[in-house]
């Protein structure tokens, strides 16, 4: 599909650079973290000042050459805004979502019409984050979240990491707009890697299977819950007299367990917002 | 409307002054509101704080991005551009079939001109390739002006303008730097090396937050991010009859020039006329006031029709300018190019010398 507003480069395409000398497939780089330990990240909220809210999350840039892992989100939040007069009746607010991959943000390069990958993972980000906003204050509104990938993974689950990291930030994005929200929500993943131990938060390339999770963590509740790769819903014999977990259920337990993990440094980065303005106030107070 | 009484001091007559906040006297009515603001004696300032003649103050942040051979993040106050350059390759031969290239000698190519200079050259062959691929993405939320979706018109002259900018005015990137050749550098009938495929920059700049210059910004994003850019070693493989790169070495993208752009807003009152109460005989002699806005923000560039744009080379030259929507005069001309002078080595200092 030809798109007539944009520059498209040459008509013939181009190729990507081929380097012959690679190997088809790079080895995952050994995991440098304990099973139970997350990678850091950086989340901040208010750095697009035009927008009702918005919120930046990056994993910092690999360490060493041989770690990929990087991540990097811009999320605004529009709204909540009036409904265009055409659009029907609505007596709570309508979230929408978009979501779309720089042309440089991975290995392949992208073009600027939304595929539908991204729309499917924009449907999931709506689903996780629709739960935590009381809709029934704002009727006859609309929300929009924008979530623009920089940066991401490549590799089979490299989505998911998108994924989590996208529900995190528009979380902090939607409490930086001031919208009301019953609690926030974090993303949250779990994997099983080559010798079937839980790993939280697995870098690309690490884990067979992965889990991924929306996680309200002052409710206990999930919003979203997703998976990949083979897992066992069977109980391990040893397991079945004592009441054990089966494979699956341990690596959910495990996304949550991470999910809580971030809420930490969600509620930081909204609550640093916040303590900014209490400061305002009392140095206007105190003048 | 208990709390808009209580709020209101006690006025003994019958008729309460209106008031309201200066958030909504700037909605009301945004030329005098400017206009108060320009015209306030102890400050003299813009709504923002700065002098009419002050720029915002960039920073810039380069090669932040991993899948991009060059990449900048630039700020300059509460607006944000990401500028990511990909290189991907243009083969001139494809699947067995010789494509024919025209290729004809110096002479012909300036078709008996002999003032038809080396950018012009390049800016044909890169413009029949498609060499240079500029886009910029205004629908990521940064401005609740713009929405996700296909670019609009502003979207499209902007990047219109960065392309001519890039190809035709300054002619940044060298046609030379971008030609794959042979293992063996094969010598082409001219003499030179032939090239075999070129090498294609797709330069994709997001605007990530925007209050006003995204002009200036996105394209000083550019220079930053092609001052940034290497490319993998490469040559045509006859064998393969494909481009093999190499990916322990790098070259950096060879810039023939670059250049800063620096943008001004003017804004226009007759000082009597803000006034209610002048009848319009007097309007007419009322002497006319002028402002020359560097680096305008969202809300002045709403107000301000007046334009003036300055694209300066890195030698100080001045390679473009642009000026519309008002009704323009040497003096402004002159201050602009005044102003642009001091912006440009802001950048240069930033970015960075070619």
């Amino acid at each position: 599909m030809t798109d007539r507003r944009r520059n498209n480069g040459p008509s013939e395409g181009t190729l990507p650079i081929f380097y012959p000398d690679e190997p088809a497939t790079t080895l995952p780089a050994p995991r440098d973290r304990q099973p139970d330990e997350l990678r850091k990240f950086f989340l901040k909220t208010s750095l697009t000042p035009p927008a009702s809210g918005s919120s930046y999350l990056e994993l910092p840039s690999p360490p060493s050459p041989t770690q990929q892992s990087t991540l990097k989100l811009a999320v605004t939040v529009t709204g909540p805004r009036p409904l265009p007069h055409s659009a029907p009746f609505a007596p709570q607010a309508r979230l929408t979502t978009e979501l779309k991959y720089a042309p440089f943000a991975a290995q392949k390069r992208r073009g600027y019409i939304r595929d539908g990958g991204e729309r499917e993972l924009a449907t999931m980000i709506t689903t996780a984050l629709v739960r935590s906003i009381v809709l029934e204050r704002y009727p006859k509104s609309s929300i929009e979240i924008m979530v623009t990938v920089l940066d991401c993974e490549d590799g089979p689950h490299g989505d998911v990491g998108v994924l989590s990291g996208a529900i995190t930030a528009g979380s902090a994005a939607l409490a930086d707009a001031g919208v009301e929200c019953v609690d926030l929500v974090c993303g949250g993943v779990a994997g099983l890697d080559g010798n079937g131990r839980v790993v939280l938060d697995p870098g690309p390339g690490e884990c067979t299977a992965v889990v991924g999770v929306g996680y309200l963590a002052a409710r206990d509740e999930m919003t979203v819950l997703w998976t990949r790769g083979g897992m066992s819903v069977e109980l391990e014999e040893d397991q079945m007299d004592i009441g054990g977990e089966t494979e699956m259920e341990r690596v959910i337990q495990a996304a949550c367990k991470a999910a809580r993990e971030v809420r930490k440094v969600l509620n930081e980065a909204v609550a640093e917002k916040l303590v900014v303005e209490l400061e305002e106030k009392e140095n206007a107070m105190r003048e | 409307m208990s709390g808009l009484t209580q709020s209101a001091p006690a006025v003994k007559s019958d008729v309460q002054p209106l008031s309201f906040p200066p958030s909504l006297f700037q909605r009301i009515d945004p030329p005098l509101y400017l206009f108060r603001h320009l015209t306030t004696p102890t400050t003299k300032a813009r709504p923002s704080g700065r002098s009419p003649s002050t720029a915002r103050q960039p920073t810039l942040h380069t090669a932040a991005l991993s899948h991009a051979q060059g990449s900048a993040v630039v700020r300059v106050g509460d607006t944000a551009v990401v500028a990511g350059v990909r290189a991907e390759i243009l083969p001139l031969i494809q699947k067995g079939e010789s494509k024919i290239t025209i290729t004809p000698s110096e002479d012909a190519k300036r078709g008996g001109f002999s003032n038809i200079s080396d950018v012009e050259i390049d800016a044909e062959l890169i413009k029949n390739h498609c060499l240079i691929v500029p886009n910029i993405e205004l629908g990521t939320g940064c401005s609740p002006k713009f929405h996700a979706g296909p670019p609009g018109d502003y979207a499209q002259s902007v990047v219109e303008r960065w392309r001519e900018w890039l190809v035709d005015v300054i002619g940044v990137v060298p046609v030379s730097t971008l030609e794959i050749h042979s293992e063996d550098g094969e010598l082409g009938e001219d003499g030179k090396k032939m090239a075999y495929a070129y090498w294609v920059l797709y330069i994709d700049v997001l605007a990530i937050s925007l209050d006003g210059g995204l002009l200036e910004a996105g394209w000083a994003a550019i220079m930053a991010a092609l001052r940034t850019t290497w490319l993998p070693k490469a040559y045509w493989d006859k064998d393969l009859a494909t481009v093999v790169a190499d990916k322990g070495s790098k070259r950096p993208l060879e810039l023939r020039d670059i250049g800063f752009c620096s943008s001004y807003a003017v804004f226009r009152s007759k000082e009597d006329a803000m006034e209610e109460d002048v009848d319009m005989e007097n309007q007419k002699d009322a002497q006319e006031r002028c402002w020359v806005l560097a680096d305008a923000d969202e809300f002045e560039e709403g107000v301000c029709e007046e334009r003036v744009l300055v694209l300066r080379r890195k030698s100080g030259k001045v390679a473009k300018l642009e000026m519309g929507g008002g009704r323009g005069g040497e003096a402004i001309v002159r201050e602009c190019l005044r102003l642009s002078q001091d912006r440009v080595k802001t950048w240069e200092k930033l970015v960075g010398g070619s």
